[in-house]
């Protein structure tokens, strides 16, 4: 699975599962159904939002599901947000500068994400948001 | 404490605030109050320097020109501004984002920053005050909270960050008498002989809880009459009838009555 900037991408797969997601083109799927034929009654959501940081950015989202089981029950939801004017004001109002108010929202955007992930990987992805974080302000 | 003249702000070609004057003083508790459209919540946002707006005029705050600073010097300067319609900040921690704002406006100030077990401490002592439950500390910033919780949330928040200036835009608007009670509570303890409040609201039952110095009425993007708490009552009485026009006298058909 791949974060691009500013997406965040929420899987819920009780198992067995189907799988299949992708966002963001132009690099093909990112991962492919396992266990194709064999998973009865498989349940799958896949969720993707979008949260940009700029006035010129967009996010296109093109679900990928291949499934091969009439069984299965597949499910893709994506939303594409902005950081609300009005929150990065709030933020400013109370003392808190642009970059700082940015970089929280961000993080409180991804939190759901990390919070399921493994240690390593959460510590990991907290410091790719923060690089892919600096200088997008200005 | 805060002086504002001839202040004009408009938003394209719709001018909102056409030539207010204002003063306050350290001490004082003023209400605005208005009919809708009047220009009273656009007075709050181009105080707390919103960028919406185009904004000629003269505002001091303490001397400074409060109109060039941004929006988050002028919070480290003492601005606050509990908003009408608070925002949701997903994923933020309340409490979280409270000792942010404290600690930038410390930093600012050149003080130490403030640690997290000492804050919790000091924000527990601060929301008795407004008689709000522990789970809103970590509960996201505003995110599921009902009306009345969020405006408790503004007032917790600046029950914490201590302003010089506050301004309170329709804190009292969907609150029901209970809401209204624990907020003016709240307000009153904040009252001290170094802060300045400015209260914009609708309704004179407020001005029963939050008794003010001094109340302006606006209309048409300027202030039209002010008085003392006697204003308030005669116009839940006779409502906004004759204030639509613009005029520094009082108004002919109000005072008839």
């Amino acid at each position: 699975m791949r974060f691009e900037n500013g997406q965040k991408i929420r899987v819920v797969e009780p198992e067995p599962l189907a799988l299949g997601s992708k966002s963001t083109a132009p690099l093909g799927p990112l991962r492919r159904p396992r266990s194709q034929f064999a998973a009865e009654g498989a349940r799958n959501h896949t969720q993707c939002d979008s949260l940009l940081l700029g006035s010129d950015t967009g996010a296109h989202t093109f679900p990928y599901i291949e499934v091969k089981n009439s069984t299965a029950q597949v499910e893709h939801e994506a939303s594409t947000s902005k950081i609300g004017e009005d929150q990065l004001f709030y933020c400013r109002q109370r003392g808190i500068s642009e970059e700082d108010a940015v970089s929280m929202i961000v993080n409180g955007f991804c939190r759901e994400v990390f919070k399921e992930l493994p240690m390593e990987f959460a510590v990991e992805a907290q410091r790719l948001l923060n690089v892919s974080l600096e200088g997008s302000v200005g | 404490m805060l002086s504002i003249t001839n202040l004009h702000a408009k938003i394209g070609d719709n001018e909102i605030l056409r030539g207010l004057s204002l003063e306050l003083k350290a001490g004082e508790v003023q209400a605005l109050m208005g009919p809708n459209g009047s220009g009273k919540s656009t007075l709050a946002n181009v105080l707390a320097g919103h960028e919406a707006y185009e904004v000629t005029g003269q505002v001091l705050f303490e001397g400074e020109d409060l109109l060039a600073m941004s929006p988050e010097d002028r919070a480290a300067a003492g601005v606050f501004l509990a908003f009408q319609h608070p925002v949701e900040i997903p994923g933020v921690g309340n409490l979280y984002f409270m000792r942010t704002a404290l600690n930038s406006l410390r930093r600012h100030r050149g003080l130490d920053e403030i640690d997290a077990m000492d804050f919790l401490e000091f924000a527990k002592e601060k929301m008795e005050l407004v008689e709000m439950d522990r789970s809103f500390m970590s509960r996201s910033v505003n995110e599921g909270f009902s009306g009345g919780e969020k405006k408790r949330n503004e007032i917790l928040q600046m029950a914490i960050l201590e302003p010089r200036l506050a301004i309170l835009d329709e804190t009292d608007s969907g609150l029901d008498i209970d809401a209204l009670r624990v907020v003016a509570n709240g307000v009153n303890a904040l009252r001290s002989q170094d802060r300045a409040m400015l209260v914009i609201t609708h309704h004179q039952r407020l001005l029963d809880y939050i008794v003010p110095d001094r109340v302006h009425v606006m209309a048409e993007g300027r202030i039209v009459r002010s008085g003392d708490k006697q204003l308030a009552r005669a116009l839940e009485e006779h409502g906004y009838v004759g204030f639509d026009q613009v005029s520094l006298e009082p108004s002919a058909s109000v005072a008839a009555r």
